[in-house]
């Protein structure tokens, strides 16, 4: 099932929490990524129907989110607060998730729920004496219980311990491979590249880019590359590139050589040729910052320039 | 109606401290019968005043007030309404399921405590035990459905329900006239009044009044907070 | 981490630790006494609103706005037809309800959030101890109400003296209503604050204020009407007692000698000196409950 923005904005008063936002959130995982305040928590209310667009429609499967009790049927919804009715114990919570769900066998969709989160040893105890992660997974249990084809989940790994991230990340990974669809926010670099195939960024409730990371990285041409360089003679590759403008610094250290290139075009056009007239050998070269969060961090830059 | 909504609601206003207060202020209604027997004034003017300013006039806006502000404002504020919201339930049919939850609460809570006092003081004398336990009832369901609707609207339901409550309706209903035609003490001892027959006690509102009053604003207030539990926007604390 | 980058181990570990420009404060540390008078300053000025939101002025300046109504028409009566609408020793009884809101639905404020959201160790690792932060509340509060009372008081008596009245101005009745509105205001402190403590619901907190003013001002006014009606006047003079505006209204009468605000007096002889025992009663119960409740409050 798709969830569909079209030109969604959203403002309270003279503050703009959502930009134009266009987007389809398809099958698979995707990450909502933003640093706070970017305005993923708006946006993923507007998905689930808890917020109303200033302008713009959001639509699943072509029937409109907003006053559509409908939708929940085909939601999941985790939401970012941590509150969950403290007097029910885990078990009465997810159970009352099912009922309310309307399920022909309540009981059997609770208990298949709680075992996916592995809650099924603490479900007889009351949620107020749960620590946050396990509040988190009983959240996730309960959103679960109707096996949703889309399911939202705002900060989910919050809280939780190394291991319940682990085993959480697991199982987004798993329904996401089985075919559902779903959107998680985060603003932890490391969350989002270890699960998520497509990556949503928000950048001050503008839609600053979209897609799989390692082509959004690709396409920004404009900025400081960093690489690494192995190569028979550093010292002497080092000199001979910053002798050209291309390079914008060059630093020397055991594990090699590392350069900014300030022109990615002229540089990779450049270095064989300098490496070649200087007689060095380059053993190796790799981008030193392909990961998430230089692309973030470059994002983020760009747009609060 | 939704059963399931019920039962959350009930073990959230029943299982905290609110249930204090839902239970002193009938005791209080009981003791002081208890002491109006034991002191011999067992008249049926004293019973009047009984009920006209602690019962009808007193414990039961308080309790509307708890009752029906605690069946949907601490879910708001602390936003575990989310639970119920994101089910394929209407939100109509969660504010009528709250509204019914407030309303049995205050029949028990406040209607059979103030028929019970009525009767120990005076039997079934000049039908005010029970006329007052259908006003308290009335009232109760009228009270029910105003606070929940408050409860939807705003976060300072219960400092804006006191204002009503004592500002409205003691201060303005006790010193102009024509606002006692739009309180709903008046129209609970309007109500009172069609089954009692006492020389002490004459209620201000007309039948012809109350009856459509209770019903638009009961009907009317469940209806508004459904539709605005519809377009509830949910952000952050305070 | 993305396949392409090969982890080039490095030789030695390497830490570093950057400066970000922090910097140690030097000065002089203030200590307890400047906390409390610090928090006692915050709390009261959030009672009243300021530095909070446009929407949480609104109450307080309502309600402050009607206590100076009374004094405003007074002042015109007095002007226009030389005649006092209102006296000074009655002007809080006839405002109790005005009073009472203006409690109910400030001193949760005071309380509730750092209950709620657990930020009393965060007090409590200041120069500050669990006293020290009941009594900076208590302090807050009270000074909220006696500005409450006093300053239409004293509006009526400067409108007094300008518009001069026949005969001696009512120097006396101002300044023993002067006295008075402290110990309403130390009384209706302690017992509001004190009850908003005991949950961390601002809601309920407000609930709960009105509710025991409420009840104690019907039980007093159900009592006084049996009794009255049955002829025991002694009775009802006492029932008079369990409403607390009334209570201190008897202390005034026995203090200051003025006259009584309600229908048909106080107890004669014992009454006064009961009344006032009993005011005290009230406060030292309030302040006991509320230390119990933060020391426990203070160490979860």
């Amino acid at each position: 099932m798709n969830i569909e923005l079209t030109q969604v904005s959203r403002w309270y008063g003279n503050v703009v929490a959502v930009n134009d936002v266009t987007m389809t959130i398809g099958p698979g995982v995707t990450g909502l990524l933003g640093p706070n305040g970017a305005g993923k928590s708006t946006l993923l209310h507007m998905m689930a129907g808890f917020l109303a667009p200033s302008t713009g429609t959001a639509t699943l499967e072509g029937r409109p989110i907003w006053r559509n009790h409908q939708i929940y049927r085909s939601i999941g919804l985790v939401p970012e607060r941590e509150a969950v009715y403290g007097f029910l114990t885990g078990w009465q919570f997810v159970l009352s998730s099912a009922r309310l769900h309307r399920l022909p066998s309540p009981e059997d969709a609770a208990a298949k729920a709680l075992a996916m989160v592995e809650m099924e040893g603490a479900k007889d105890r009351r949620i107020e004496t749960y620590s946050k992660g396990m509040r988190q997974r009983v959240k996730v249990a309960a959103a679960l219980v109707h096996e949703p084809q889309v399911l939202l989940l705002d900060e989910p790994f919050n809280g939780m311990d190394p291991r319940q991230r682990l085993h959480l990340m697991d199982l987004v990974t798993e329904l996401g491979a089985a075919g559902r669809t779903i959107l998680f926010s985060s603003h932890i670099l490391e969350e989002v590249e270890r699960v998520a195939q497509q990556i949503e960024v928000l950048v001050a409730g503008r839609h600053a880019a979209s897609g799989d990371f390692r082509e959004i990285r690709r396409r920004m041409t404009d900025r400081p590359h960093l690489f690494r360089v192995r190569s028979s003679d550093d010292r002497r590759l080092a000199a001979a590139l910053i002798a050209d403008a291309s390079s914008g610094a060059v630093s020397l250290s055991e594990a090699g050589l590392e350069v900014q290139a300030v022109d990615f075009r002229r540089f990779t056009w450049l270095l064989p040729r300098v490496a070649r007239d200087a007689g060095v050998t380059v053993w190796q070269l790799s981008p030193a910052d392909e990961d998430l969060e230089s692309v973030f961090s470059y994002l983020i830059s760009r747009s609060t320039r | 109606m939704n059963a399931v909504v019920a039962g959350i609601t009930y073990r959230a206003v029943l299982g905290r401290r609110r249930v204090l207060l839902l239970i002193l202020l009938p005791l209080v209604l009981l003791g002081l019968a208890v002491l109006l027997r034991a002191v011999g004034s067992t008249d049926e003017r004293a019973v009047v005043t009984l009920m006209q300013v602690y019962a009808i006039g007193t414990m039961l806006p308080l309790l509307g007030l708890i009752a029906g502000t605690g069946t949907i404002a601490p879910e708001i504020d602390d936003g575990t309404i989310m639970h119920l919201l994101s089910k394929p339930i209407s939100r109509p049919v969660i504010a009528v399921t709250k509204f019914a939850v407030s309303a049995s609460l205050l029949a028990v809570f406040a209607a059979v405590p103030t028929f019970v006092a009525g009767y120990l003081l005076l039997r079934g004398e000049a039908g005010i035990a029970a006329g007052f336990a259908l006003g308290a009832l009335i009232g109760g369901i009228a009270y029910s459905a105003v606070f929940l609707l408050l409860g939807v609207i705003t976060r300072h339901a219960v400092t804006i329900g006191v204002v009503y409550a004592v500002v409205w309706e003691s201060l303005v209903g006790g010193l102009v006239p024509g606002a006692r035609n739009f309180s709903i003490q008046q129209w609970a001892q309007t109500f009172a009044g069609q089954l009692t027959s006492t020389d002490f006690f004459k209620p201000t509102v007309t039948m012809g009044f109350a009856v459509p009053a209770v019903l638009i604003v009961t009907i009317g207030a469940v209806v508004w907070a459904g539709q605005r539990l519809r377009v509830l926007s949910l952000t952050g604390d305070e | 981490m993305s396949e392409a980058v090969p982890a080039p181990a490095p030789a030695q570990p390497i830490g570093v630790i950057h400066d970000i420009g922090y910097r140690h404060y030097e000065g002089a540390r203030l200590g307890r006494g400047h906390a409390f008078a610090a928090l006692t300053l915050h709390s009261l000025r959030g009672v009243f609103g300021l530095g909070r939101t446009a929407r949480a002025k609104i109450m307080p300046f309502v309600l402050f706005g009607v206590m100076m109504l009374p004094a405003a028409v007074s002042i015109a009566a007095m002007a226009l037809i030389q005649r006092q609408a209102m006296t000074y020793p009655s002007y809080a009884v006839v405002m109790q309800p005005v009073l009472a809101v203006f409690l109910a639905a400030q001193s949760p404020y005071l309380v509730a959030p750092d209950l709620r959201f657990r930020v009393l160790p965060l007090y409590l690792s200041r120069p500050i101890a669990t006293a020290d932060y009941v009594a900076a509340k208590l302090a807050a509060m009270a000074a909220a109400l006696f500005l409450l009372i006093a300053v239409p008081l004293t509006t009526l008596y400067i409108g007094e003296l300008l518009v001069d009245l026949p005969g001696p101005p009512h120097s006396g009745e101002y300044f023993a209503a002067l006295a008075t509105s402290v110990v309403f205001a130390v009384l209706l402190a302690c017992a509001g604050v004190a009850l908003a403590s005991f949950t961390p619901r601002r809601g309920l907190g407000v609930a709960a204020v009105i509710a025991v003013y409420l009840l104690a001002s019907a039980i007093s006014g159900v009592l006084v009407g049996v009794f009255e009606s049955i002829s025991r006047d002694e009775a009802a003079a006492w029932a008079w007692l369990i409403n607390p505006f009334f209570l201190v209204d008897a202390v005034q009468v026995w203090l200051f000698g003025t006259p009584p605000n309600n229908d048909g007096g106080y107890p004669p002889g014992v009454g006064g000196p009961v009344a006032a025992a009993g005011v005290l009663a009230i406060i030292a119960l309030s302040v006991a409950a509320l230390l119990l409740r933060y020391r426990k409050a203070a160490s979860s």
